[in-house]
């Protein structure tokens, strides 16, 4: 009933992208857009709302197929690979679904369990342990309604510890986070050695302090890089149309809005 | 007359005792093939499939030459799982909407099933007979369909657990996982028409949406796991069975109707003092949160 999953090729990027193209029916979200992400490499993709962030994601993770432009992941498309963990906006998940925080994790086994067989004593103990490390252990009986924000997130980590994940693509994970359960997620995310993370995020501070490199978009790749290469204020005005300029303090980054630039609007 | 005696009383009659066990398996497989539909949100769907059936019946007595009830069960059992893959097909097509797709073929075979159904005399006490349901007619053909079918549903459901709870509670997972995820939905489907068709003796068609999710949320508003809910469930929807059937016997209300109405006072009850979701409960939380 499942094919094999595809291995993967050596020496081949984690995700290369090329030319794509992708969006629902006949409207693109996304056009052209071409990049690549090393292995173990963290990547934030930032932009505007409907910027084509979560578009772009659920291509990678094979949910939405490219219109035009090809997706590999490690060498191969994505639609062969069972090591990408999606990770899906708050929102998307039914919260009062009759499952234990422990359910969840264990879902991520499915496949490497097959059809037909229960978990084993070996998965349990995995799953276990993923609940461990992101410090859920103690919640794993709980109905997942009754998490918070932040251990939504972290439960959702766990699982993709739990699927032996090698890419994990978030969306939006921190919006509606308060700051200790955002760091909490941060330094979780930052732990995970030798994993591929891409998150789609709002908070340019977040980018700019924890993420090896940022990719900008607004339906077009408007610049991918160090994230004090890309985020310059003529690059913010073609993402958000206002001058936005990123000051460094003390305590990290800080966004501000520049009304007196030439490009502010009133 | 003692208790014990007005409690064994009904059951003195054979078609008494096939009309609890028909109801006791009914009760508790459409409770556990229910709790999905609950959890997957297509109550619509089940009552389409239950009224699809119609043109099904229709179709098997005119060819069977009056009321085979066998052949009526086959033809109604092909028609369901036809409409059901129909609709799933449909609605994965994305031009229309599922719940306006289900509308569109939910009416057309209830009607074209009335249409077919008026053409013959004396049909109107037939069409009586499953729009309604009589338990008190069950067979031991009957039982012994409904066990077969109903003791393969729930196999099917045992050795596809973990796939259809990832299908139904984040296909998106069930995807990346790469799990053929339409072959789940659609086996999914069979299973539904599968428990619809043979459950109609009981309550009848009008009435199947009742017994598919009025036990099933009931155990959802107590339970915190999936095979609590379905166990919870099926208890609410075997013990509706047999408190339907008594009043039935000692008030003389139509059997299905009695059935159903059990079933919803206890989902009543329930949603008044659940612990968890429960009404009582919100308004004291809120009560003392206001205050």
């Amino acid at each position: 009933m499942t094919a094999r999953p595809a291995a993967h090729e050596v020496g081949a990027p984690a995700i290369a992208v090329s030319v794509l193209s992708a969006g629902y029916d006949d409207r693109l979200a996304l056009s052209d857009i071409s990049f690549e992400v090393k292995e173990g490499e963290r990547l934030a993709v930032a932009g505007p709302n409907g910027a084509g962030k979560s578009t772009l994601l659920k291509a990678i993770a094979g949910l939405l197929p490219p219109q035009t432009g090809r997706i590999r992941v490690f060498g191969h498309p994505p639609k062969g690979h069972i090591c990408i963990s999606y990770v899906p906006q708050r929102s998307e998940v039914d919260w009062r679904f009759p499952v234990t925080v422990f359910d969840v994790v264990m879902m991520g086994r499915t496949r490497r369990l097959g059809v037909f067989r229960r978990a084993r004593p070996a998965d349990c103990k995995l799953v276990k342990s993923a609940l461990d490390r992101v410090g859920l252990l103690p919640l794993a009986s709980r109905q997942i309604g009754q998490l918070s924000g932040g251990q939504q997130q972290r439960m959702f980590i766990a699982r993709a510890l739990a699927q032996e994940a090698e890419i994990i693509l978030m969306d939006e994970p921190f919006a509606g986070l308060d700051p200790g359960s955002k760091s909490g997620v941060i330094s979780l995310l930052e732990d995970l050695e030798g994993v591929t993370i891409l998150v789609a995020l709002h908070d340019l501070g977040i980018a700019t302090s924890h993420f090896d490199r940022v990719l900008l978009l607004n339906k077009t790749l408007l610049g991918i890089g160090s994230p004090t290469d890309v985020l310059t204020p003529p690059v913010l005005q073609r993402a958000y149309g206002s001058c936005l300029r990123m000051v460094k303090t003390d305590d990290g980054v800080l966004v501000v809005q520049d009304t007196a630039c030439s490009g502010g609007r009133p | 007359m003692s208790v014990i005696e007005a409690i064994a009383a009904p059951f003195r009659y054979p078609f008494m005792v096939r009309a609890l066990v028909a109801s006791v398996l009914v009760g508790g497989l459409s409770a556990i093939v229910g709790s999905y539909v609950v959890l997957r949100s297509m109550a619509f769907l089940g009552d389409a499939i239950a009224h699809s059936v119609l043109p099904g019946v229709a179709v098997g007595f005119l060819v069977s030459g009056r009321g085979d009830r066998r052949a009526l069960f086959w033809w109604a059992l092909l028609t369901a799982i036809l409409v059901s893959l129909g609709v799933g097909w449909t609605s994965r097509q994305g031009r229309i909407k599922e719940e306006t797709a289900i509308g569109i073929v939910f009416a057309g075979m209830f009607s074209l099933g009335i249409a077919l159904m008026s053409t013959v005399r004396g049909f109107a006490v037939d069409l009586v007979h499953f729009l309604f349901g009589n338990v008190l007619g069950a067979s031991s053909w009957d039982i012994t369909m409904i066990a077969i079918f109903g003791g393969g549903v729930i196999l099917i459901i045992l050795l596809f657990y973990k796939e259809f709870l990832i299908v139904s509670f984040d296909p998106t997972l069930a995807t990346t996982l790469r799990l053929p995820v339409a072959s789940y939905r659609y086996l999914l489907l069979i299973l539904i028409a599968t428990t619809v068709v043979v459950s109609l003796q009981t309550v009848g068609l009008a009435l199947m949406l009742a017994m598919l999710i009025t036990p099933a949320t009931t155990g959802y508003l107590l339970a915190r796991r999936l095979p609590g809910m379905m166990a919870i469930g099926s208890a609410v929807g075997i013990l509706s069975g047999i408190i339907g059937l008594y009043l039935s016997f000692y008030f003389g209300i139509a059997s299905g109707a009695a059935i159903v109405l059990v079933a919803i006072g206890f989902f009543l009850i329930v949603l008044l003092v659940s612990p968890r979701r429960g009404f009582i409960r919100r308004i004291l939380r809120s009560a003392k949160e206001g205050g």
